[in-house]
């Protein structure tokens, strides 16, 4: 259909030429705002900030995985084998002491461990006779460290404990 | 948006370091602050003229306790809780030989000779010790403890760290 074809326009209504002119504009000021908004496509920004993005990614691993020294948390406290080799032995000296107190009180050895006041957990008793026993615990490594009231041996005598001392310090 | 997120990451790994040294660090303090509110309130009772609180299981305070334990700190914390306990210990006085220390002979056995006719060798005390058990499955934190306090006070044995505070 061709322009010519059209009704011949009622009076009022916009000639052919007018409706063209307006078309016209209408399209130019489509293309004049599509190319204000329009970014500018440049072709070197997409190049760069995927290879950047790695490379902190990258970097970011390779921090958490294996930190450089400067960076590294300084190691958290840990217990030594001989501090907890110690602990046993303190544990043992402890039960020990308080089965003196029974002793001393009561003048015989308790029969069970249940009836002394202070009772440190995981120490076997083991009565020898009326006067000697023996205390028995496990060492970190799953050995036995026995506490023989007759003779304590060395590892106990070597503790350094604070309240050893006289009443007050 | 991506080198954005890149970059939050790598903040990110760069303070988490720090950031779990300063966790460490305030979960070893409120521990530390907890023991010796605990070993504070336990002594000012003793101090009364009292004995020594008497033990209590972990995470609970003895009610003796209550009005001298600050309200703030709590024996059951997420990581950790405290028990108080008592016990006897005994002064031997007059070791014989070192290497050898005699046990407590100053009560003869009823098999021994009747008495009178063995002098006592050793002169008895006896004395009442305090001590505050942490448990905990954190071995960090047991290790944190012993490190602040020290092996003469303190012991680890197992998921336990005990401070043994003498009267």
């Amino acid at each position: 259909m061709k322009i010519e074809d059209l009704d011949e326009p009622t009076q009022g209504i916009s000639s052919p030429e007018d409706r063209g002119r307006l078309l016209a504009e209408a399209i130019a000021e489509a293309e004049t705002r599509e190319a204000y908004y329009r970014q500018p496509e440049n072709p070197r920004t997409c190049h760069w900030k995927g290879p950047l993005a790695l490379s902190l990614l990258v970097i970011a691993g390779y921090i958490v995985l294996a930190p450089p020294p400067w960076l590294a948390r300084s190691p958290l406290p840990a217990v030594s084998i001989e501090e907890r080799r110690r602990g046993v032995a303190v544990a043992i000296q402890l039960q020990a002491r308080q089965t003196e107190v029974f002793q001393a009180r009561h003048g015989r050895l308790p029969a069970t461990l249940d009836e002394v006041p202070g009772r440190v957990p995981d120490i076997r008793f083991v009565r020898s006779n009326g006067r000697v026993y023996q205390l028995v615990a496990a060492r970190p490594n799953g050995r036995a460290l026995v506490y023989d009231s007759a003779n304590p041996g060395p590892e106990f005598e070597r503790i350094d404990n604070a309240w050893d001392g006289e009443p007050g310090s | 948006m991506l080198v954005f997120l890149s970059l939050l990451t790598l903040a990110f790994a760069i303070a988490f370091p720090r950031l779990q040294e300063r966790a460490f660090a305030q979960q070893l303090d409120g521990a530390v602050s907890a023991i010796e509110a605990l070993r504070v309130a336990a002594s000012n009772f003793e101090e009364q003229g009292l004995d020594w609180p008497a033990p209590s299981p972990p995470g609970v305070t003895r009610p003796e306790l209550v009005s001298t334990f600050p309200a703030q700190y709590d024996l059951a914390a997420d990581d950790y809780s405290l028990e108080w306990n008592r016990s006897e210990t005994v002064d031997r006085q007059g070791r014989s030989e070192p290497g050898f220390p005699a046990p407590a002979r100053s009560v003869p056995a009823p098999q021994d000779s009747p008495p009178g006719s063995v002098p006592s060798l050793l002169k008895t005390r006896f004395r009442k010790i305090g001590s505050v058990t942490v448990y905990s499955g954190d071995p960090a934190l047991l290790a944190g403890l012993l490190r602040h306090y020290g092996t003469s006070r303190s012991f680890v044995r197992d998921t336990t760290w005990t401070l043994v505070i003498p009267r």
